[in-house]
């Protein structure tokens, strides 16, 4: 700006700063302008921390499918087990299969380390589910479970509701965590569902959600995530608590 | 809500450098908080009215500024010249705030016919009666920025430079065509 001694374009600048008025902050507008930073940054925080969960998980799940756990069972025959059975898919008429005797020897299930990094992958669903589930028997040649995955799920809550439905392999890949107003909830809250669908009649088998934090507000509810569908190949029978 | 430009100026030195993390409130650090509280009560008044100078509307300044200082509570770690990332921010909620009403102006022209709204703008002493506002509207978009921040928030062109990811000598060249652009208008030469 140095070098004119009438230089109209400073003194529109400098006229124009002087003419700035100044206003005032407050505390109270101060504490509206932390709570939302806090509130972005909390938001922001839980998708990273429920993909880092979810990565984690998965990479759990293929080293233990791979190395861990290679080519054999996963879920052993358990001392109340009479045998396993495998049911197939629905037939080409639409007739589910159903499963053999209980009375037969007790035999591993038959699952490769591909199904087991299969089942690990979403979202630890058996991974971090300590010991086997116990089934009692077969229900339909096929389930289909709706899975959103992002937190492990603990032993009281890898339950579907039902005993007798065992998912073992998935056919889609893992979503995000959601937030979804939950039964008994106002707001919206981070959950992991399991939704368990019998495929043979479409009905709503049994719906599992484990609340694991609250949002901070309803953007988060963005973050839904489109279910997966996963499919029951196999259960374990056993006799039953007599 | 566009932040566009660099906004993590690096080759000046740092009036405030990276800060270690300790205490935190909600993942925000209180030694943050303090720090950009401090920055708060010292730029925020002067920054609105700045702003208001721009937008003509005290109120979406004061929302530009609030917004650039959650921004800045959030990027804490990686700001070093909290008052000029201020400025950038608040001047790219303006830029883009300009645009916006400069789309609208063209749909409401293309409706009117092509009637001038600013007929007021041509008459009168320009050397007296242009504002700040006006003055950098009539510059090609390019310009823009570097005035804003140059002449109007009295940022350095190496701040300049830092901030918008340009070269010194780019943003020497912007305002000298800039400067020769406003002073044609304002000694009302073609």
């Amino acid at each position: 700006m140095s070098g004119f001694d009438h230089d109209p374009v400073k003194e529109l600048f400098d006229r124009e700063r002087d003419q700035i008025v100044s206003y005032h902050g407050n505390d109270l507008h101060w504490q509206g302008i932390v709570r939302r930073a806090r509130a972005q940054r909390r938001s922001r925080f839980l998708g990273y921390a429920a993909g880092m969960t979810a990565a984690g998980l998965m990479l759990f799940g293929v080293t233990y499918g791979a190395f861990l756990h290679n080519g054999t069972t996963l879920l052993p025959a358990t001392s109340s087990s009479k045998s396993a059975i495998s049911i197939a898919g629905p037939t080409a008429t639409g007739e589910p299969t159903r499963g053999g005797s209980t009375a037969t020897p007790p035999v591993p299930v038959g699952l490769t380390a591909a199904d087991v990094t299969k089942i690990n992958g979403v979202g630890g669903f058996l991974a971090t589910t300590p010991g086997p589930i116990e089934v009692v028997k077969a229900k339909g040649s096929e389930v289909m479970v709706k899975l959103w995955p992002g937190v492990g799920l603990g032993s009281d809550t890898a339950s579907t509701a039902r005993d007798d439905l065992l998912v073992i392999r998935s056919d889609s890949n893992v979503p995000q965590g959601y937030y979804r107003p939950l039964p008994g909830h106002a707001s919206p809250v981070l959950a992991t569902a399991i939704v368990v669908v019998d495929a043979v009649n479409g009905n709503t088998v049994s719906t599992t959600y484990i609340p694991v934090g609250h949002p901070a507000s309803e953007q988060s509810l963005a973050a839904l995530g489109t279910p997966i569908k996963m499919t029951l190949t196999s259960v374990t029978p056993h006799a039953p608590p007599s | 809500m566009v932040l566009s430009v660099g906004m993590s100026p690096r080759r000046d030195e740092g009036v405030v450098m990276a800060r270690d993390t300790s205490d935190t409130h909600d993942g925000l650090d209180v030694d943050v908080e303090v720090s950009v509280r401090g920055i708060y009560d010292a730029e925020f008044g002067r920054l609105v009215g700045w702003a208001t100078k721009l937008v003509g509307d005290p109120d979406l300044a004061h929302d530009f500024a609030t917004d650039a200082f959650v921004k800045l509570l959030r990027n804490w770690s990686t700001v070093r010249q909290p008052r000029a990332w201020l400025y950038v921010a608040v001047a790219n909620l303006v830029r883009d705030h300009w645009r916006k009403r400069g789309r609208e102006a063209t749909a409401y022209q293309r409706h009117t016919g092509g009637a001038p709204q600013h007929a007021d703008l041509a008459t009168g002493d320009l050397a007296t009666t242009l504002t700040v506002r006006h003055a950098v509207l009539a510059l090609p978009d390019r310009l823009r920025m570097p005035v804003l921040l140059h002449y109007f928030a009295d940022l350095s062109v190496a701040q300049v430079a830092s901030c918008l990811d340009k070269s010194e000598g780019t943003i020497k060249r912007d305002l000298y065509d800039a400067r020769a652009l406003m002073m044609a208008r304002l000694e009302g030469t073609p």
